[in-house]
């Protein structure tokens, strides 16, 4: 079933900590892991202070088993919101 | 072993070996600083100089390291101190420890000296010693970018020294990821005198906990605690800068002003350089240390004026004391380009800030002339002076190789009655607020194993002024939130000091403890978190054991080999004579009677003795420290050897 709702990182809250790909890591894999087993990659640009975030939707299964997305669980700064799918796609 | 990567490197740059040993060896220090702490008193021989090949410097990562624990992405460095021949360990944030664990390494033991600049490459269980000669000459940022590129991953963290550290400037620290500093201790030099340049790491391994679902449980709950901590809600507003040492939100708390000579500073000055307005003119976004919700750090532009075009990661409360309140100097622009120079250079900040003011404080003062200055005119606020003296000590010219020297040993050769005006601990340079005021603060700055600095014993509960039932709760103390009170801040510096080291050992931030909001890590909280993540079943007692166990290795390690008595862990002049002007402490001192009772109540809570300050036989033998014991017998060091004026 597609989900309604995906996830979003704003880039510009964002604090490049890394809490979420590690808490999206031990969902998957029940390790603690930047690489593999992870929807999210987070990389800091050294030279300017901005932060390039890659979330892959298909890997994304929304933690069916939390109330809310562990990733946004693990975010101090609440860098992550839902969206709609159908308003992702029309903006 | 859970929650670690396994493997230990010993690096003998001056043969270019590498030995791998199993970190389960270390086993019972946990990791951090405990096996930094060990490995430097078993290794390093008491007759070694600091920069000398027979010098050890360790890298060590704590067992929460890499993990989702709060703010547990720190590095330990530990070494023979530079400064002051005593023992040094520093930390630093960044991403560079939790990189080194994926890499497959808990800790590096590096000795020996290289015959041409070198630096290491870590990558994936492999290390590699590679030519850095083309480094040499080279700031951190330049030196991070040009290995980022040859190596041709961006992903690498890089730790590095600058021109200070290659010329063994002793204030000299070490970089991480261009602005995270390790600063005690003149490790920068040490890295130095070895000829190793910097030091990058790349890892893809994962790490397992022993009992991964209660490991993450709790720490969702600890997380949750961060988001409802009114302290951490003000640094997620107000960043390091606005919290604490620099005036505080309404500029009003206290700052050291002009080489520590005032706690005050002008009104007109401070609102000048407030936080509000470095975040309103610069501030482009927030930063974190690994998996820290803290987020103290800040992105800043400059846009307009003398240094427009100036992209940082800035700026800290150390910093602007450092560079601003210390000097005298209300100008935001020459504030922040100190700032990039100290991380460019790799300099620490208090140290040369401490070295710098002192200079301009004794000139000020007619004991030294423009003869010993190179014909430099000294004066307080002059941002262009103070960059000035930054470039001529980092390349050690003129007056600036004197000041290069730190400013206990630059006062030592000039003479004249300036040793007075050295604000020094043990030997290091300081630059510390709320130190006359704050009597536990000041002890624990005083008596810290390294040579000053808050992060050892020195409590946040009198600034915080916790109430005489949570001082007597959570420390026995009930004086802990009075900062006046000289009683019971002997016991509270003892407790701080045991308490401190854990989060040192496990990898922890202090910012993410008790030491900042008694809401956030405490005891217990640890020992739930390394029991769930190692193997191992701790209880908070046992590790405040463990910290009073690594804390008396220290402090033999200084009685060893700088030979430190009682008369070390005193304040100097200015602090016991010199009182704050004026505002809510007006009048106060470190009054040296109080002190010395203070000192007593210090060193019965360690159970160690008051005549000499060293250690007991019977406290060593209660931690079970013989190997701490024999070396102490075979040196005469025990107060019943009655030869402690004997260095």
């Amino acid at each position: 079933m597609t989900l309604k709702y995906l996830l979003e990182i704003d880039r510009n809250k964002c604090t490049g900590c890394q809490a979420c790909v590690l808490a999206c890591s031990y969902h998957h894999s029940k390790k603690f892991d930047l690489t593999c087993s992870s929807c999210i990659d987070i990389l800091r640009n050294r030279k300017n202070g901005n932060i390039e975030i890659t979330l892959d939707q298909a890997c994304c299964d929304m933690c069916p088993n939390e109330e809310i997305p562990l990733c946004m669980q693990f975010c101090a700064v609440k860098a992550i919101n839902f969206v709609r799918r159908t308003e992702k796609y029309l903006s | 072993m859970y929650s670690i990567a396994g493997k230990v490197a010993r690096i003998n740059l001056s043969n270019n070996t590498i030995e791998i040993e199993p970190t389960e060896k270390y086993k019972k220090l946990m990791g951090g600083r405990a096996v930094g702490s060990y490995i430097v008193f078993n290794e390093i021989p008491e007759t070694a100089h600091p920069l000398s090949p027979d010098n050890i410097i360790t890298f060590n990562t704590g067992p929460l390291t890499g993990t989702l624990s709060p703010s547990a992405g720190r590095i330990n460095i530990s070494s023979k101190n530079v400064a002051t021949g005593g023992i040094s360990y520093a930390n630093a944030g960044g991403h560079f420890a939790p990189e080194l664990k994926y890499a497959g390494f808990d800790h590096l033991i590096i000795k020996g000296k290289a015959t041409k600049p070198v630096y290491l490459y870590i990558h994936n269980h492999k290390i590699q010693i590679k030519s850095a000669e083309h480094l040499w000459g080279k700031d951190t940022w330049e030196t991070e970018d040009i290995i980022i590129d040859e190596l041709k991953d961006e992903r690498i963290h890089v730790a590095s020294i600058g021109q200070a550290g290659e010329n063994l400037v002793t204030m000299a620290c070490i970089m991480f990821d261009r602005s995270r500093a390790s600063g005690w201790g003149g490790c920068g030099a040490v890295m130095g005198s070895k000829n190793l340049k910097a030091i990058a790491v790349r890892g893809t391994d994962s790490l397992e906990v022993y009992e991964p679902d209660r490991f993450f449980d709790f720490n969702k709950s600890l997380w949750k605690r961060f988001s409802n901590s009114k302290t951490i809600q003000l640094f997620h507003k107000y960043g390091n800068l606005g919290t604490s040492g620099a005036g505080g939100i309404d500029g009003k708390l206290a700052q050291s002003v002009k080489n520590m000579e005032d706690e005050v500073w002008e009104a007109d000055k401070t609102l000048k350089v407030r936080e509000i307005i470095f975040k309103e003119k610069y501030e482009v976004r927030q930063l974190a240390n690994f998996t820290c919700p803290i987020n103290c750090s800040r992105y800043y532009h400059v846009k307009e004026g003398k240094f427009s075009g100036q992209k940082l990661e800035a700026l800290k409360t150390n910093v602007y004391r450092a560079f601003g309140s210390n000097m005298d100097i209300a100008d935001r622009e020459y504030i922040l380009m100190a700032n990039e120079m100290a991380d460019r250079y790799g300099i620490n900040c208090d140290s040369l800030s401490a070295v710098i003011a002192w200079a301009i404080d004794v000139y000020q003062r007619g004991l030294i002339g423009k003869k010993t200055t190179g014909g430099m005119d000294l004066h307080w606020g002059d941002g262009e002076l103070q960059l000035k003296l930054f470039k001529l000590i980092t390349f050690r010219q003129g007056f600036g190789d004197i000041l290069a020297q730190g400013v206990y040993r630059a006062s030592q050769i000039i003479g004249k009655d300036t040793g007075k005006y050295a604000m020094h601990a043990k030997g290091h340079g300081m630059c510390e607020q709320a130190i006359r005021s704050h009597k536990g603060w000041a002890l624990g700055i005083m008596t810290s194993p390294i040579g000053g600095g808050h992060l050892a014993g020195a409590p946040n509960t009198e600034q915080k002024r916790i109430s005489p039932e949570e001082g007597d709760r959570l420390f026995g103390v009930k004086t802990a939130g009075q900062p006046t009170v000289y009683e019971g801040k002997g016991r509270l510096v003892a407790w701080f000091e045991k308490y401190k080291t854990i989060a040192d050992i496990a990898g922890t931030c202090i910012f993410a403890t008790y030491w900042v909001d008694i809401s956030l890590i405490g005891p217990d909280d640890f020992a739930t978190l390394i029991t769930y993540a190692t193997d191992e079943k701790w209880k908070g007692k046992e590790l405040l054991k463990l910290g009073e166990y690594i804390y008396n290795i220290e402090k033999a390690f200084n009685t060893l080999h700088a030979g430190f008595t009682r008369k070390d862990d005193k304040p100097p002049y200015k602090l016991t004579q010199i009182p704050i002007s004026s505002g809510e402490f007006a009048g106060e001192r470190l009054l040296p009677d109080k002190w010395e009772e203070m000192l007593d109540e210090y060193y019965t809570a360690h159970g160690w003795d008051l005549k000499t300050g060293w250690q007991t036989r019977q406290c060593l033998m209660k931690l079970g420290l013989n190997e701490v014991i024999e070396r102490l017998e075979k040196a005469g060091k025990f107060p019943e050897n009655n030869n402690y004026n004997k260095r």
